[in-house]
């Protein structure tokens, strides 16, 4: 495993170089630069003060010299000044990255720990009320967007409990319960989906488990249903849905920027949003960069996670 | 062609929203709220003064109870201030914490009257000359007295500003700034130019800050002002908090003990949080204000700013609009009401360059309803013919995505301009292709936001003959030398009665050739907690109303 392992992080090395330059080309394709957003429409500066302003900047470089400027910050560290604040990329990003952090894996967390077991009881009493509220309850949630949830959470909450999550970000280590009480919402709020999906997964992988013969042979031999359910058929079931949280984590470090602006989170998919709509390149890139990290690293965790979970599967 | 003009105190003309609060939005003759009935009825008034005084009688929200000093509360931000910067932010968001914190030499009242700030007076020898004479005794947050080479240093500075600020272009001619004293400082423009004192009560770029503060803090996340607030904490993206500065000038404000300034940018999230009361007050748009307005622990304020939409087009020669009784066309086509009903509610005004509110200075919304920019079908037909344009044209419209009442103003004109002919095809562009447009002149035409200035000559700067939109505007299919003979005179002519000869002569150019279209401006929605008392809506778009309110 330590060779796979090792195989699968060295071959991040190209993976995210390509990655650099992709993200790179792509934010100066766009049209319009930091200059052109900061004097839109109803200010006018001469071309001799943009330009100025654009070398001040380091935008007047030739593109190859903005991009080894990148990738040296990178690998040192020193991941530039925001365009438009100054403030150091790297406070931004250490400043959103556990926000969204955490909101993730209390989403995955919530949907894992009620997803699965829905799941499960689900396959087990097939065609029951219960599977059939089941199955319509994930449809549900695969076709509600978290953004109309969370809007709606927001203004159930707030219409009905005067009460909305506290709109100042309080980190955990300061105020565990306060830090609770801002996540919960938008947590449930991005999980719906989450837990839809990890719910029917577990359902659809359970049935076509429970048909299999060592499962059939297991109930022969009298184990207990809950040991047959449990040991023999949910381990082996869960490598696809291991995949599907993989993937939905990994989604979730950029794709919950919705719910965050919604909520007021300065996380990392809004410091994304932001960053984009003023072309503040440093950002855009530092942030595409990591998100990219994170959900490769993911991958390479759940493809880990599936000799553990099935050590027939070799890794080598 | 004699032009009816506005008295400033009266500006503010509105639909009201049914459950709005007369009596509590109507503190400020800002946010003067008459109905829509009175509005339409007012139409045939010349009797603005008589009007003024009608309205300057009403008394100020909450102003039976006395001001209570105390108590914190939070606000909704639309937008993050990006940076606290004092000089050459471009964004207004920027404007709303820093007005809180900064001061400058002069700045407005309620009603857009210059009022003295840090300057207690000033006086003008001659018209290249100001001599301002600075309160004594002012304290910057640091406990600094302010004196007058502080003032040096950031007018200075103002010219052009450290990164990540910028030039934006509205810096007057200012020659040299000399210090003949501790508390008294001298102003010389290399030019005259009347910009001078609105520069300085606007304070968007003017702020006065200590002596070599660049040097030695980081200004975009730290404050040293002299404003009636310190700034304690700013967390980009997140919050500001700002707390009462003690030794303010004015030992009586604020009330306010604090305030957390929280970026909220989706509407439906400050809703939720006025509902809860997790926020005290926030701005929202017109529906969302209206919604709000049966809850009992709320409050609608409104009043009209300057952010104004306006039709601009390029004119490099062989357009069909380049002709300007294609231009006169359109304006006759556009039904403005229609578009102030349909997206603001009703709770707009008709406005011209300079945007009703704005000192005395606007045509009246009356006049240009009425006459500049009447809306008669027939006529518009009649000139499309003259124009050999009977037959029409296609166009492409460019205006901004995620800007409602950019896109919606958008379709309901390309409705209107098709009775004439016009195919108009709306392209909603993201802010970055649309500001690169904009700024080259990449476009037929497009729609777009105006905002406040400091100086009635800011509204008019697209016809400096030298500036930039003349150049990739209007170069090669409009001219006019007495336009842009008149804005410079504008600029140089301190003698305000002159002044509101020379601007009435631009206004009148101006709605009879078009080179740009005003459209429409729409009324400002704030909504506030009950507790909070004596806020309003300023004109240029600030919460600088917090500095005198109070909370229960």
């Amino acid at each position: 495993m330590i060779r796979f392992a090792a195989g699968r992080i060295a071959l991040l090395v190209p993976t995210l170089v390509g990655m650099s330059v992709l993200i790179f080309l792509m934010v100066r394709i766009l049209p319009g630069d930091v200059v052109d957003v900061m004097f839109a429409g109803d200010v006018a500066a001469s071309t001799t003060s943009k330009a100025a302003i654009r070398k001040a900047l380091g935008l007047s470089a030739p593109l190859p010299v903005q991009y080894l400027d990148f990738a040296r910050g990178v690998v040192t560290g020193n991941l530039g000044q925001s365009l438009t604040s100054g403030e150091p990329v790297a406070h931004i990003i250490s400043r959103a990255l556990p926000i969204t952090t955490e909101l993730a894996i209390v989403a995955t967390g919530l949907a894992s720990a009620v997803g699965i077991p829905l799941g499960v009881v689900s396959s087990v009493r097939p065609n029951t009320w219960f599977d059939l509220a089941a199955h319509v309850g994930g449809l549900l949630g695969l076709s509600l967007p978290n953004f109309w949830f969370a809007t709606l959470s927001l203004l159930v909450t707030s219409v009905f409990f005067h009460w909305i999550p506290p709109v100042t970000w309080v980190p955990f280590a300061r105020d565990p319960l306060q830090n609770a009480s801002q996540v919960m919402l938008p947590a449930v709020a991005i999980a719906v989906y989450l837990l839809a999906a990890v719910m029917r997964m577990t359902r659809t992988s359970m049935l076509e488990v429970l048909r299999q013969d060592y499962v059939r042979t297991a109930r022969a031999k009298g184990a207990r249903a809950d040991r047959v359910i449990v040991h023999h058929a949910l381990r082996n079931s869960l490598i696809p849905v291991v995949t599907v949280i993989g993937f939905q984590l990994g989604g979730l470090m950029g794709g919950a920027a919705v719910v965050e602006i919604i909520f007021g989170l300065p996380g990392m998919g809004y410091t994304l949003v932001q960053g984009i709509y003023s072309r503040d390149y440093p950002v855009i890139q530092a942030a595409a960069l990591l998100l990219a990290t994170v959900f490769v690293v993911l991958n390479l965790v759940v493809d880990l996670l599936y000799a553990v979970l099935d050590p027939r599967i070799g890794l080598a | 062609m004699i032009l009816e003009y506005f008295d400033g105190t009266v500006n503010l003309f509105c639909a009201t929203p049914k459950r709005v609060e007369m009596s509590e939005c109507l503190g400020d003759p800002m946010s003067l709220s008459i109905t829509r009935r009175r509005f339409l009825s007012s139409a045939g008034l010349a009797a603005g003064a008589a009007l003024a005084g009608k309205f300057s009688a009403l008394s100020p929200a909450g102003a039976a109870a006395a001001p209570k000093r105390g108590g914190r509360i939070t606000w909704g931000m639309i937008q993050d201030p990006v940076a606290t910067i004092p000089f050459g932010a471009g964004n207004g968001s920027n404007y709303e914490t820093t007005s809180l914190v900064y001061e400058s030499l002069c700045g407005w009242d309620r009603n857009l009257k210059v009022v003295p700030a840090l300057a207690e007076s000033w006086e003008t020898p001659n018209d290249k000359t100001y001599i301002f004479h600075l309160r004594k005794g002012v304290k910057f947050h640091s406990g600094k007295e302010l004196d007058a080479n502080d003032v040096k240093y950031s007018l200075e500075l103002q010219k052009n500003p450290p990164p990540p600020g910028a030039d934006q272009g509205f810096y007057p001619n200012i020659g040299a700034v000399t210090v003949p004293d501790k508390y008294t400082v001298r102003v010389l423009m290399s030019a005259p130019d009347a910009s001078l004192i609105g520069y300085l009560a606007w304070g968007r770029y003017s702020w006065i800050i200590p002596n070599g503060l660049y040097d030695r803090m980081d200004l975009r996340t730290h404050v040293d002002g002299t404003g009636p607030f310190r700034l304690d904490e700013y967390v980009p993206n997140d919050h500001a908090t700002l707390s009462r500065f003690k030794d303010y000038r004015n030992p009586a404000l604020p009330y306010l003990d604090g305030i957390t300034m929280k970026v909220l940018p989706d509407e439906n999230a400050r809703v939720a949080g006025l509902r809860s009361g997790a926020i005290d007050g926030a701005t929202l748009t017109a529906d969302s204000a209206h919604a709000l307005a049966n809850d009992p622990s709320l409050r609608v304020l409104k009043g009209l700013t300057a952010s104004t939409i306006e039709l601009q087009w390029t004119m490099h020669g062989g357009k069909p609009w380049d002709n300007v009784k294609v231009r006169q066309a359109i304006n006759a086509a556009i039904n403005r009401q229609d578009i102030i009903d349909k997206v603001y509610s009703g709770d707009g005004a008709y406005t011209g360059k300079t945007p009703p509110g704005f000192g005395t200075w606007p045509v009246a919304p009356t006049d240009l309803k009425a006459r500049w920019e009447k809306f008669d079908p027939a006529r518009a037909k009649a000139l499309m013919a003259e124009a050999g344009m009977a037959g029409g044209f296609a166009v492409t419209l460019q205006t901004q995505a995620r800007v409602g009442d950019l896109i919606e103003a958008s379709e309901i004109m390309k409705a209107q301009l098709k009775q004439i002919n016009i195919d108009v095809t709306v392209q909603p562009l993201e802010i970055g292709i649309f500001a690169r447009n904009n700024v080259n002149g990449d476009f037929d035409w497009q729609l777009t936001h105006r905002r406040m200035r400091g100086d009635i000559s800011q509204f008019y700067s697209d016809f400096d003959p030298a500036g930039i939109i003349t150049k990739n505007y209007f170069k090669g299919g409009y001219s006019n030398a007495e336009l842009g003979n008149l804005y410079l005179q504008g600029l140089r002519t301190v003698d305000d009665a002159r002044r509101h000869r020379l601007y009435r002569r631009i206004d009148e150019i101006v709605m009879t050739e078009w080179p740009e279209m005003p459209i429409a401006v729409a009324m400002k929605y704030m909504v506030v907690n009950k507790r909070l008392n004596n806020m309003y809506a300023s004109y240029e778009d600030t919460e600088r109303g917090l500095i005198e309110s109070w909370v229960r």
